[in-house]
Order: C-alpha cells, then structure tokens, then sequence
C-alpha cells in the first residue's frame, strides 16, 4: 500500500516521477504562484508599490496639504484639528464651539500653531493671488480662484482613486453576476444576456456617460454609480467565457454529485476559478474610470464646481490658456496614474496567464 | 476509528436488501434536430454490500446511464424520457432538485474517471472533504476537518494531516483518486457509484485503488456501481454484471456464469479480445466494426452490423430474455452461439 508517494519522494527518492506532475515546485497554491509570477515583472512591481505610495497620500492628504494645523494652541486651549478633522469627516466628532468660525484656521488670533507643509486647503480662496506661476509659496501655481494646485492635487488623489475603485466595484458586482447567470445556466438565459452584452457594447461608453450625467445632478456619488454602471460589459463577456468554459469541468460534475446547489457551485466552486482572469480587465476599469471623471470634469459636468478633482483642475487652464502649469500638473498626474494602472493590468495578466508557465 | 464503529452491524441490516431499482430507464439527447438514445430502457438493480459491473464500449451508455440515476444529465439537451430510478422505494426522478441534492453526495456519491480534473484546482483536497461533510452532515469547520483527515487515513493516504493541506496539484493521479473516494464515503453513502474509477491511472495503482474500494465496501456495507470497459476489473470486483451495447443492457449474469458462460456474441467477442494467461496467440482478437450511429440505431439486433451469427431472424427487434436462471440475454441465436467455443 502506497506506492504512488510522489509526495514522499523528496525523502526517499525513488528515482521515477509520475509525469502528471506540473513542473512547479510542491506546496505552492495558485495565489502564491501568481505572486511570484507577477515580482518578476518590474515596471508591473514598481507600478503596484507607487500605486499604493498613491493611496497612502490620498488617505493622508488633511495631513500633507490644508488650513488646519498639526497643534494649534488659540485662547489658552491647546486643539489638533488635523487630526480631528478626520473623526469630523466620519462623523465621530464636532469641532469644539470656538473654532466653528471659520474654515479657515489661519484667520483664528493664534499663539502657537504647527501647520501642514502645503498650508492651503484646495478650496482655500484667495483672490489676491490668482493665476500664481509655480514658485516657492506655490510649488504648482495657482489657479484663477487663487486656489493652490498642489494641495487640490493632493486632495485630487482621493476623488481619483475613490472613482476608479468605486465605479470598477460597481462594475465587478454587475458584470460578474450577469456574465455568471449567461455562462452558467446558459440556454435562453445566455441569449438574452449576451444580446444585452452586445447592444450595451455598441453605445460608445463616454457618450452614454455625458448622456446619462445630463440627467442626474453633479455629485461624486452618481458620476461613480454612472460610470460603473457603463463600464461592466468587457467584464461581463469575460465572466461569461469563463463560466462557459468551467461549469463543463469534471470538478462541477463532481460538485453537483456531491450535492452543491447552483448558486454554490456558482460563487463557491466556479467564482475562485475565474475571478484572477477578471481582475485583469478591472485593473484597466480603474484607469478608464479615472480617465473618464477626467473627461467629465474637464467639460464641466462631473463633480459640483466646489469639489477639487484633477479633472476640474484641468477645466480651470480652459480660462486661461496662458496658466500652463494648469493643463501640465494635472494632466501629468492623470497620465501617470493610468499609465501606472495600465501596467498593473498588463503585470496582472501576465503572471496570471498560464500558458506563460506549465499549466496548474 | 469513527467511520468503521458499528459497521458490521451496518453490513448486516443492509446486507441483500436492494437498495437502488432502476426500471427502464430512457435517456435521450436532442442533438442538432436528431435524437441519440443514450440510454435506452435499461432495468437492474443494487444490493448493498453487492457490486453490480456495468461493462461496455465506449459511448454504449454506461456513464449516462449513471448520470441519469443521479440527475446530473445537462438539461437541455438531455432528458430522462422514461423509467423509473427507485432509491429505498423513492422514485429519484420524481424528487424536487432540493430533495435530490439532499440525496446526491449523502446517500449516493460517485467517483469519476479522470482524477486529474475532477477535483477543484484551487481548493486544498481536505477542504474539498470537508465541505461535503459540512453540507449534508451539518459538521462545523473544525470537525469537518478533522473527519477529512480521518478520511484520508481511512483510503490509505499516508500522512493524512499534511496532505490535507495540498492542493491537487500537488498529488500524482493515485492519490488524487483516493482523495476523490474519501469524498465520496465522507457521508457513509448507502450506493457509490464509480464511474471508471481507475482507468487513467497505471496498473499497480489501479490495483491498490480497486483494493480500497473493496475494503471500504466491506466496512460500510455500501452498494458499489462499478463502470469500466475493463472485463480485468470486474472480474476481480463484481457479483453480478451488466454488459451495455448501444444504449441497451445485451447482457447480464451473475459474474462467474458471464465469464464461463457467455452467451450474447458481443460478450464473447469482449471476452475474446482480452489476452490469458495460458493462451498462445500472436494477434489478439477484435471485434470489427464500431459502435452503430446513436442516431440511426438498426431496427433489429444492434449488434447485427458487427456480428458473426447473424441469421434472418436478427433483423427482428431482439427483447432481453430470461434464459437460464437470473442470466438475461438479448440475442434469439443465443443457444446456437453458446455452442461455439469463445475464441
């Protein structure tokens, strides 16, 4: 009994190997494989660390660019309001009575006061100083409001990331689901959907935006909601080849015979199986996301006019054709940030192709 | 051990009850406009602790005919036109898919042929154990896993905990097979079903493999469906055995008169084409031909195109008969071929 310990074989080595072995190494999972895979593409590598450099200077913007002080010592109290402006975002705290004021806490007759380097919040106004060159006050210039452009990219970095995220979230959910429903049960079912899939793929994407962005107020919330729900159509043919291709795999036949409803075999049995394939085009979901509120800024009918994204940044140089660190800043942001997705995508499909090593 | 307390008691209350009554079963195929007769009004049936061989050709319906008693025939394009599958005086084919899927994997499970793909690449095999114990027997995650590797040990896998953690993958097609049995007794099914359990695996594999089924069936007192076209197989495992052609039972004896005895002109040409031991011949028989069209099947003997005894009376549609006690055959001829000697 047990003869066949290929397992065993690296302790007493039996000099034949089952040939039906993949040629990976042993006790590696799929996740680990892919890791490995994907460190070994550089620019993929570099992209991925910056990205999340990225989401750390979006999540500590209020620290890095803004009006409220690290300490601020004002009337004999001592208050942190960088710090409490985030439990104020969230809705856990309230600024305390005196300093509800003002916004702006360079106008509070303070002693002592420790600020953020780039002491301008991006929708901080000063009219005295509009359209400043990028110098030594305003390492990026002005814009026509006197709004600091470094600090509004900074804050910018929040929106982008936010909508990339959100809106490919949003495609996720519906293009897995009807993508799985169309690939899975098949028959009519796949009829319907796919022809769904097809007539929701001959409306060019960023038409269908500005239309449906015609209709729904400005806010941050719909032009997510409006772009996800836009951009699911790539990930919902994908899903569907995919189901298509393992529900006919001996291991669902087997999964039935034990027993599985559909819907588990459906999200426990088949999901893991072709979620890697699909966040290939997720990563290229986010760049078009970003590209897209970009786009939707720019043309003045994205966010509300107070809220400072790269896009609305880039709006401001239609003004003024003369502020060139208007259209440079924020268009250079933008490109590097979907150049940055671009490359995750093509890391993530080529660590995950399996012809590109033996097959699992 | 767990699984083996009280299983002698199991043996002994199921022993010779019929556990699975199949009765004309009918499964068609709508292919482009035409329809294959997959399977075509097959009857028998399973004692527990017996095994019943299904042997055959490929594509005579051996594996649908498996399929069907499990629900698991894709509809469309496939559908059950017909017959009855009685699991303990239940009819399965007229259960809700709620109430089938409380049965498949609980009381019946199945083994497939092809290790390799059958099990899911990117869950670990205890896992895999574990949550079919989960699924029927309500076990918590801990438990489960424990009974998986309880499993693991029970089909020979040696150092069940560290290769409940490998992922399939990682195991040569042996220990995948006996992964996929430990799936399959995990809730003491009352029938497994084991479609060509060993036919991709090499010869001393298939040996030990055949020997855990064996075992396990003696432990657990379960009744054992054996699909294979390997006559070597079920002469070392079956009692009693099915012989398939073309979507019709031709065949079917208790083992030891089907090998001394056989009496359809395709059992003797499957007999015939396996080597012995003692015989001296240079080129192995085969049996000319193929399989007739499932689409066109003849309208007499489907076996007539290939046959060497055909006479008039073949064109006739054949009915399996009882001849000789319980040996059914379904060839007219049949008294005339026996006379000949196989070979």
């Amino acid at each position: 009994m047990g003869v066949d310990r290929f397992v065993g074989s690296e302790t007493q080595p039996t000099g034949q190997i089952a040939d039906d072995v993949s040629p990976l190494e042993i006790g590696e999972s799929f996740w680990r494989i892919t890791r490995r895979e994907f460190r070994k593409n550089r620019p993929a590598l570099f992209s991925f660390y910056l990205l999340v450099g990225m989401t750390i200077i979006a999540l500590s913007a209020d620290l890095l660019a803004g009006n409220k002080p690290y300490y601020m010592v004002y009337e004999g109290e001592t208050y942190y309001p960088a710090f409490r402006q985030y439990g104020v975002h969230i809705g856990l705290l309230e600024w305390p009575q005196e300093l509800r004021t003002r916004k702006n806490f360079k106008r509070y007759a303070y002693t002592d006061a420790i600020f953020p380097i780039i002491p301008y919040a991006p929708d901080e106004i000063l009219l005295s100083k509009k359209y400043r060159r990028p110098g030594a006050e305003h390492i990026f210039g002005t814009d026509r409001l006197g709004r600091d452009v470094l600090s509004g990219l900074i804050h910018g970095t929040r929106y982008s990331l936010t909508i990339g995220l959100v809106a490919v979230g949003i495609s996720l959910v519906i293009g897995l689901g009807l993508g799985a429903m169309a690939g899975y049960i098949g028959g009519w079912v796949d009829l319907f959907l796919s022809r769904i899939f097809e007539l929701w793929a001959a409306i060019p994407p960023f038409f269908l935006i500005i239309t449906a962005a015609a209709f729904f107020p400005p806010s941050l919330f719909w032009i997510m909601i409006i772009i996800g729900f836009t951009g699911w159509v790539g990930i919902a043919r994908l899903t569907r080849s995919q189901f298509l291709q393992v529900r006919s795999f001996d291991y669902i036949s087997a999964a039935r015979a034990l027993g599985c409803s559909n819907m588990r075999i459906m999200v426990i049995h088949i999901l893991p199986n072709v979620i890697a394939p699909v966040l290939i085009p997720a990563a290229f979901g986010v760049a078009g996301a970003i590209l897209a509120e970009s786009g939707l800024s720019f043309l003045g009918i994205g966010v509300p006019a107070e809220v400072i994204t790269w896009g609305s940044l880039l709006a401001g140089a239609r003004s003024n054709i003369a502020a060139w660190w208007l259209v440079i800043v924020p268009g250079f942001a933008i490109f590097i940030t979907v150049t940055l997705y671009n490359l995750l995508g093509d890391g993530l499909r080529d660590a995950l192709d399996p012809r590109q090593r033996g097959n699992i | 051990m767990l699984l083996t307390q009280g299983s002698v008691e199991i043996y002994e209350r199921y022993q010779l009850e019929t556990i699975l009554r199949v009765n004309e079963l009918k499964t068609h195929f709508d292919v482009d406009g035409s329809v294959v007769r997959a399977v075509d009004g097959v009857s028998f049936s399973v004692e527990s602790g017996k095994t019943l061989g299904i042997v055959g050709e490929s594509g005579c319906g051996k594996s649908m005919t498996a399929y069907s008693i499990l629900g698991l025939i894709p509809q469309p394009p496939g559908r059950i036109v017909g017959g009855q599958v009685f699991f303990e005086n239940v009819d399965l084919l007229t259960l809700s898919p709620r109430s089938l899927r409380g049965i498949r994997g609980n009381e019946i499970a199945m083994i497939f042929q092809e290790p390799m793909t059958s099990l899911n690449p990117v869950f670990t095999i205890g896992e895999q154990i574990a949550e079919a114990i989960r699924l029927h027997k309500g076990f918590n995650h801990k438990n489960a896993w424990r009974r998986a590797i309880e499993l693991l040990d029970l089909v020979d896998i040696p150092l069940p905990e560290e290769r409940a953690g490998n992922y399939p993958h990682e195991l040569s097609g042996g220990m995948r097979q006996r992964a996929m049995i430990a799936m399959a007794i995990s809730c003491d099914p009352k029938l497994l079903i084991a479609d060509e359990p060993t036919t991709a695996l090499d010869v001393t594999i298939q040996a030990q493999i055949l020997d855990v089924l064996r075992r396990l069936q003696a432990e657990l007192g379960m009744g054992l469906i054996l699909i294979t076209h390997d006559l070597g197989v079920i002469a070392e495992m079956a009692h009693s055995v099915l012989v398939m052609y073309a979507g019709q039972v031709v065949e079917q004896a208790d083992v030891r008169k089907l090998f001394q005895e056989p009496c359809h002109p395709y059992t003797r040409g499957l007999l015939a084409s396996v080597p012995t031991m003692s015989s001296q011949i240079d080129e192995l028989l085969t049996i000319e031909g193929t399989v007739p069209d499932p689409v066109d099947y003849p309208n007499g003997c489907r076996f007539l195109p290939r046959c060497s005894f055909g006479e008039e009376s073949c064109q006739q549609p054949q009915l399996l008969a009882e001849v000789d006690g319980a040996h059914l055959i379904r060839c007219g001829e049949w008294q005339r071929v026996k006379g000949v000697k196989v070979g």
